[in-house]
C-alpha cells in the first residue's frame, strides 16, 4: 500500500506543561527514525493530531522549527475543550498519540507577499496574540528570536482574559527582558497579584508607535479580538496586505477533501490557515461569506 | 485515439460472456423488488437490468462509499497505525452517461494533491462500461449539465442499444485492452451504425421534460446580485435532511470517526457528510460560522454554481442525475434552485407537478 494522506505517524508525549486551568503544552517525539530524518514544518503550519479511538483536531504547531539538524518532537498547545482535545488531557508523558503533517502553509509566506522571507526585509514584526492564540504565533516569535541579525526589533502584544488564562508564563518574562523587543501584555480582569494593564489589547496600541509602513502584524485570537484588532490596524493605516491571521475552522481532513473548513472556494486547511486581511476581503467579497 | 475507427458491435448474446471474461466482480444495475434499482457488486452478468432509467444511489460508491475505513492502529508494546482500504480490479456495467461524468470529476478532485489515496487507488482499478441513454427520465437534466445522455468521452467503454447489438465505443486505453483482449466478442462498426447512432442522441436530446438555465444561474449567484428573499424562501423550504447531498455523485463531503474495539486498538473510518447540518460546521467552542440555515443552503449551491469552483473543477458542480429531483421532500433540488436564481422567486419555475415522486 503506497503512503497515504490519512496515516498519521506515531509520536510519544514526552513533556506535558500546564498552562492554565485548562490548556497544556505537549511535546510529542516521533517515534520512527525516518520520520526524524524527513519532518520539517514552517512557523504557521498545523497538525491533525489522533487520540486513538477518540478522533483527529488539527493544532497549530506551537514550537519552533530547529535552527539545524532534524526535528525530535513538535509541541502543540491545547485547550481542553471538545472530545478530542478532552481527550489529550486526559493522557500522560509516555502515552501515544499520531501526528499528520505539517499541513497548510505558513506566516512567512503569506506576509512575504509571495518571496518568503525575503519579503519581509527590513519590516518590524509586531504580533498581536489573544489568549490561547498565542501558540501558533509562539513558533513564529520564536523563529525570528533564533535570527536576531535579521529581525533586531520586534513588537509582542499579548491580551489574556485573566492573569491565570495566560500561556508561557515563564517565556514571557524572557521575551519582556530580552533587549530591542517591545513586549506588552494586558488582562481582561485583573486579581490581587496583578500588577500589570487591565483591559483589552487594543488598548495598548495607545502604548507604542507605529511605523505602518514597515510594519506586518500577525494577529491571532478569538474572533472577536481578531475584528477589532484588524479595525485599529486599519486605522493606523497598515496595509491590508501586511495584516495577518490564521484562522480556525471545523476540520477533518486537513489535506482539502472533506469539505468542513471551506470558507467559499477556499479551504482554510490547504489555502490557509494563514491569510492576509487583503486575501480574507476578497475572499468574503466572493463568497459573501465571512471568513 | 480515433475512437469511432476503433467502435465495435457486440451482439447482445455476447455481451455476458464478454462481461465474464473479464474475469474480475462486476457491478451492475439490479431490480429491488420494490423496483428500486441499485447498484451490487458480485452480480452474475444476466442479473444486469439494463432497461433501467436510474439507480437510487450512485455508482460512485465504489470508489467513495458511503463508510470506509482508512486505517486500523494498535497501541501497546508493537505500536502500529497500518492503511487498511481495501482495492481491487473490478468491472461497472450499466451505468449512465451522469455517472461517467460524475466518476471523472471525482477522480479529478481526489487527484488533485494531497491526493486522496483511497479514492484514487479504487478509480484505477475500476473498467466504467456505460450505456447511453435513449429514454432520459422524468427527473434527468443532463443535457444541460453536459453530461449526457450520449458522451463524447470519459467512459472506457460506451454502450448504445440497437435491439439485438450493442455499438461499443472505446473510449480510453482501459477500454481498448478489454475489447482487444476478448476480441472474438467484437466485430467492426459499420459507418451506418456510427451514423445512427448520432440520430439517436439528437433524438434523446429533444426527450428532457426538465430544464435548467445553469448560465443565468451561475452568473447570478457568481456576482451575488440575488436578494437574501430569494435565498431566505428556498432555504425555508430544506427540511436538513441531507438527502440531496447522501444521493448526489458529485457530494464529496465526508466526516471521520474512531472507533475502538479494545482499549487499545480500532479503526478509523469515513462517512458520507452533508453541509447543510447544522453540526457540520460548528466547532468544539461552540462557534458555528454557518449557524443559520440559509447560510448552509447558500453554501451548498455556491460550491455547486460558483464560476470559483467552476474555474478550479473545469465544470458546475452537477450532473444532471436527477437524483435530488427524486429525493428532496422541499422540491429545492437543483433545478428548481438553479432557474429560481434565475427568475429571481422561489415558486417552482416548471410544471412538473410530481414527476418523479
Amino acid at each position: 500500500m503506497s503512503a497515504q494522506v490519512y496515516l498519521p505517524y506515531l509520536t510519544r508525549i514526552t513533556d506535558i506543561v500546564e498552562e492554565t486551568a485548562d490548556v497544556k503544552t505537549f511535546a510529542l517525539a516521533f517515534l520512527e527514525e525516518q520520520v526524524k530524518e524527513t519532518f520539517t514544518y514552517r512557523p504557521g503550519q498545523f497538525v491533525e493530531v489522533s487520540v486513538f479511538g477518540v478522533g483527529e483536531a488539527p493544532f497549530g504547531i506551537s514550537s519552533s522549527p530547529p535552527r539545524e539538524g532534524r526535528v525530535e518532537e513538535i509541541q502543540i498547545t491545547v485547550r481542553a475543550m471538545g472530545s478530542v482535545t478532552q481527550a489529550l488531557h486526559r493522557l500522560s508523558v509516555g502515552d501515544l498519540v499520531g501526528v499528520r503533517g505539517p499541513l497548510g502553509n505558513d506566516f512567512l509566506s503569506v506576509a512575504g507577499g509571495g518571496q518568503g522571507e525575503e519579503g519581509l526585509k527590513g519590516k518590524r514584526p509586531l504580533f498581536v496574540g489573544g489568549g490561547i492564540g498565542l501558540p501558533p504565533l509562539r513558533s513564529l516569535i520564536n523563529y525570528l528570536l533564533d535570527r536576531r541579525e535579521k529581525y533586531p526589533e520586534i513588537t509582542i502584544l499579548y491580551g489574556a482574559r485573566t492573569p491565570g488564562d495566560r500561556v508561557y508564563k515563564s517565556e514571557l518574562k524572557e521575551w519582556a527582558a530580552k533587549e530591542r523587543i517591545e513586549f506588552l501584555e494586558t488582562v481582561d480582569v485583573g486579581d490581587e497579584t496583578w500588577e500589570g494593564n487591565v483591559g483589552l489589547v487594543t488598548e495598548l496600541f495607545d502604548q507604542i508607535e507605529i511605523d505602518p509602513e514597515n510594519t506586518v502584524a500577525f494577529v491571532c485570537g478569538p474572533p472577536i479580538m481578531i475584528h477589532f484588532v484588524i479595525l485599529r490596524l486599519l486605522e493606523l493605516k497598515v496595509p491590508e496586505e501586511a495584516i495577518i491571521s490564521t484562522l480556525e475552522r471545523h476540520m477533518k481532513c486537513g489535506v482539502g477533501k472533506c469539505g468542513h473548513c471551506a470558507i467559499g472556494h477556499k479551504y482554510v486547511c490547504t489555502d490557509g490557515p494563514v491569510f492576509s486581511y487583503a486575501q480574507l476581503r476578497e475572499l468574503q467579497w466572493q463568497s459573501g461569506e465571512r471568513p | 485515439m480515433s475512437k469511432n475507427s476503433a467502435a465495435q458491435v457486440l451482439s447482445k448474446e455476447n455481451l455476458a460472456p464478454f462481461l465474464r471474461s473479464l474475469r474480475v466482480p462486476i457491478a451492475a444495475p439490479v431490480a429491488m423488488e420494490n423496483g428500486d434499482v441499485l447498484f451490487q457488486k458480485g452480480v452474475a452478468p444476466e442479473e444486469a437490468a439494463p432497461e433501467y432509467v436510474n439507480s437510487i444511489i450512485s455508482p460512485v460508491k465504489f470508489a467513495f462509499p458511503q463508510t470506509q475505513v482508512l486505517l486500523r492502529y494498535r497501541l501497546g508494546k508493537e505500536p502500529m497505525v497500518e492503511a487498511h482500504f481495501e482495492v481491487g480490479p473490478m468491472v461497472i456495467f450499466g451505468l449512465r452517461s451522469c455517472d461517467v461524468t460524475a466518476f471523472r470529476y471525482l477522480n479529478q478532485f481526489f487527484s488533485r494533491p494531497p491526493v486522496d489515496t483511497p479514492f484514487v487507488e479504487a478509480m484505477q482499478n475500476l473498467l466504467l462500461i456505460s450505456l447511453t441513454c435513449q429514454e432520459p427520465g422524468p427527473n434527468c437534466f443532463c443535457v444541460c449539465c453536459h453530461a449526457g445522455p450520449f458522451l463524447e468521452e470519459g467512459y472506457d467503454l460506451q454502450l448504445t442499444d440497437f435491439g439485438d447489438k450493442y455499438l461499443v465505443e472505446i473510449g480510453s486505453e482501459k477500454g481498448e485492452q478489454a475489447v482487444e483482449g476478448h476480441a472474438e466478442f467484437f466485430s467492426p462498426a459499420p459507418d451506418e451504425l456510427l451514423s445512427q447512432r448520432q440520430e439517436l442522441a439528437l433524438e434523446a436530446q429533444q426527450k428532457f421534460t426538465i430544464s435548467a438555465h445553469f448560465g443565468t444561474g451561475i452568473r447570478k449567484l457568481t456576482t451575488r446580485r440575488l436578494s437574501e428573499e430569494v435565498w431566505e424562501l428556498l432555504a425555508a423550504r430544506c427540511v436538513e435532511c441531507g438527502g440531496c447531498a447522501y444521493v448526489c455523485p458529485l457530494c464529496t463531503c465526508f466526516d471521520v470517526v474512531d472507533r475502538a474495539e479494545t482499549p487499545a486498538s480500532g479503526l478509523r473510518e469515513r462517512t458520507w457528510d452533508c453541509c447543510q447540518y447544522a453540526g457540520y460546521s460548528l466547532e468544539a467552542s461552540g462557534h458555528n460560522p454557518r449557524e443559520t440555515k440559509v447560510s448552509r443552503f447558500k453554501r451548498r449551491f455556491y460550491h455547486k454554481l460558483s464560476y470559483f469552483y467552476l474555474e478550479q473543477d473545469g465544470r458546475h458542480g452537477c450532473v444532471g442525475c436527477g437524483r435530488c429531483v427524486q429525493t428532496c421532500f422541499g422540491e429545492v433540488d437543483m433545478p428548481l434552485v438553479v432557474n429560481a436564481l434565475r427568475e429571481e422567486t422561489a415558486q417552482p419555475v416548471y410544471g412538473r407537478g410530481g414527476a418523479g415522486r
